[in-house]
């Protein structure tokens, strides 16, 4: 388990005071922050879980209903040079139904590099899609939850220690961006060397623990993103992550994608595709009967202006999900997420915004056997996300 | 503190304090189109529609901009955010002023610009052939009355004006207005611009086919009758050679609050204009 994974209050609180207390004598730490408060009125979930797959579970079908704290951060931010910032995020999460998370989502120093360049250093989230890095907190976005595979299974936001050297061209027409990072990377599942994923329901699908303190192996991951953008009309980007994730440093995880932000008139499209490749996954060997498999697919999210009830405004969403994975030659059974969201967002103030979705999802990962593992419901929410 | 003195020696130094220009990001805007080079101690810092209520983005503004000598505020979402999240800094309103509270303005030191065409208000009166013009004004924008006063005279026009110091005082002051006035003319914060004082003054027009003069031209959507849309370029301009003159040690204007330039049009209620052609608008009659 990393060093952030469960709660330390008193490490966090030295944490902050010394990065409080470090900035030089002039400089100012200013804190902000936010909180993502949930209610469902209804989530209806039927399970089917082959006991090849997850030995000893349950299926059937939840309903559930109440409260629930999604997350709550805190950022802070000094000046610490010229043109020199360090940025830092304390976050609490409520993931799932039973973990709680306080960690560090970001913290890191940026600042300039000769020939304009930029350097962030320290834990960086990696500039992948356009969500990550750009859509990830709920004030945000209009949509209430995430896409469901890269917040469930990559763990957004998608963050780790290394650095991030980046430019920034500007020509009358088009603005580029590149940003080239190396980090850590993804390593194995906490429990297993061997295991990138499993098909298990206690976490095992997702990679974000895979992302731990430290490196497993002496391969640094790398990659980037190059993104081409006009004004605030549109902007498209290609994103790419390499690095080897088994202890010896053979077996390559490789991530690629590309996004498409458009805003036609009063609408906000965005559509971001995704790749994922893993070479030596005997984890998942269970479910495509192969070592090595890949994944892809994207979102689509539209959003626009619906009204202004009380003089403030109001936005209507839609959002459809697809992603497909299997082995890599073919061969097996697929791993498949449908998803569909509608909703709104109503900003009260420039402080509160409510917010509400009904989400439907199917979720299938297969065993070899004509078993499969299946998660399909809907789920309406209701939320409050108050920045300050 | 003892960690702030040690640690001090061994980082890099933070920028001297400077005079900072908040704006709303526009295409082509930059130190080169604004006239600011490098040594000149004024700082631009554009922001994105939105950014500022983000609060990662408005938490790394804020850590800057507390350490500036000065910042000056260009439009109405830099100046309430500037005046809602800014201490221990002087503010310079360029536009947005009737966005913060008047008595802020006095008790912080701040000053502003309202980015309002006295001139194009009263020529507009006197197209219309309106005699009395009132205006309604909270605590702390009283320094632009006597330039008013003296433009109307100069006009033939004449200009009463009336403090209103909470919303309360709001119907008792609009309806005398009202019944000594051919058009009102809103000259302050938002105790005036919004909630239900804005509503019942609303109320009061539309019933009376009394002209409101109002701030910005987003309250014409809500039943103003005439506001003034300044040329945003040019107020940045003047905001930026503000920055460099108080940078030269001329210091900040000595006027709490000061009317503004002719650049920039006026922006009429076609609706309004047309429902009330054919009858004689104001409130006196």
């Amino acid at each position: 388990m990393s060093f952030w994974a469960e709660p330390r209050p008193v490490a966090l609180s030295l944490c902050l005071c010394a990065l409080a207390a470090a900035a030089p004598v002039q400089a100012k730490v200013s804190f902000t922050g936010y909180g993502h408060f949930l209610f469902t009125p209804d989530a209806n979930l039927r399970l089917s879980v082959p006991t090849s797959l997850v030995p000893g579970a349950e299926a059937g079908v939840f309903r559930a209903r109440g409260f629930a704290t999604e997350s709550l951060g805190l950022f802070a931010a000094t000046p610490v040079g010229e043109d020199a910032d360090f940025l830092m995020d304390v976050s609490y999460r409520g993931v799932g139904g039973t973990v709680r998370d306080l960690r560090v989502q970001y913290a890191y120093l940026e600042t300039p590099l000769p020939w304009g360049l930029r350097l962030q250093a320290g834990k960086v989230t990696l500039p992948l899609g356009y969500f990550n890095t750009r859509r990830f907190y709920p004030f945000q976005r209009v949509e209430l939850t995430a896409p469901l595979f890269q917040s469930v299974a990559l763990g957004l936001p998608i963050a780790d220690t290394g650095g991030i050297v980046s430019y920034h061209g500007e020509s009358s027409e088009l603005d580029l961006d590149v940003r080239l990072f190396g980090v850590n990377g993804y390593g194995s599942v906490p429990a297993s060397t061997a295991s990138f994923r499993n098909p298990a329901l206690a976490g095992g699908l997702e990679i974000s623990n895979n992302l731990g303190a430290g490196n497993n192996n002496r391969d640094v991951a790398v990659g980037g993103q190059v993104a081409l953008s006009q004004a605030a009309s549109w902007e498209y980007g290609i994103s790419y992550y390499r690095g080897a994730w088994d202890r010896s440093g053979e077996r390559l995880f490789q991530l690629s994608g590309s996004h498409l932000h458009w805003t036609p008139g009063r609408f906000d499209v965005l559509l971001e595709y995704l790749r994922l490749s893993v070479d030596g996954d005997q984890g998942m060997h269970r479910a495509f009967d192969r070592e090595d498999w890949a994944l892809d697919g994207g979102f689509v999210t539209l959003s626009a202006p619906i009204g202004t009830p009380f003089g403030r405004p109001l936005k209507g969403y839609l959002r459809g999900e697809f992603y497909d994975g299997s082995a890599r030659d073919g061969t097996g059974g697929h791993e498949l997420l449908r998803s569909g969201a509608a909703g709104f967002a109503f900003k009260e103030s420039d402080w509160i915004t409510w917010k509400g979705e009904y989400l439907w999802l199917d979720y299938r990962v297969p065993s070899t056997s004509s078993t499969t593992l299946q998660l399909m419901g809907y789920v309406a929410r209701l939320a409050l996300v108050v920045t300050f | 503190m003892a960690g702030a003195a040690l640690a001090a020696p061994f980082l890099p130094a933070v920028a001297l304090a400077e005079v900072e220009l908040l704006i709303e990001f526009r295409p082509g805007l930059s130190p080169l189109s604004l006239g600011l080079a490098e040594g000149d101690g004024v700082r631009l810092r554009r922001f994105s529609p939105g950014e500022l209520s983000d609060p990662i983005a408005s938490g790394r503004i804020q850590s800057r901009l507390m350490l500036a000598e000065g910042v000056v505020a260009v439009g109405p979402e830099a100046g309430l955010w500037a005046a809602r999240e800014l201490e221990g800094v002087h503010i310079h309103f360029s536009g947005g002023v009737s966005r913060v509270s008047g008595a802020a303005l006095k008790a912080r030191g701040w000053t502003g610009e309202l980015a309002v065409s006295a001139s194009a208000f009263l020529d507009l009166a006197t197209t219309q052939r309106w005699k009395r013009i009132g205006v309604l004004y909270t605590s702390g924008f009283e320094g632009v009355l006597p330039e008013i006063r003296a433009a109307g005279s100069a006009r033939g026009l004449a200009v009463e004006a009336r403090e209103v110091a909470v919303r309360q005082d709001i119907p008792a002051a609009a309806q005398s207005m009202a019944r000594e006035s051919d058009a009102i003319w809103l000259l302050g914060d938002p105790v005036l611009t919004t909630g239900p004082g804005f509503d019942y003054l609303i109320g009061l027009s539309l019933s009376r086919r009394l002209p409101l003069l109002v701030p910005e031209p987003d309250l014409i959507k809500r039943g103003g009758y005439a506001a003034w849309e300044p040329d945003w370029e040019v107020v940045a301009s003047s905001a930026a050679a503000l920055g460099k003159r108080v940078r030269g040690g001329l210091g900040w204007p000595r006027a709490r609050v000061a009317l503004g330039g002719d650049a920039g049009r006026l922006v009429i209620n076609e609706v309004l204009r047309r429902r009330w052609a054919d009858v004689p608008t104001g409130g006196s009659r």
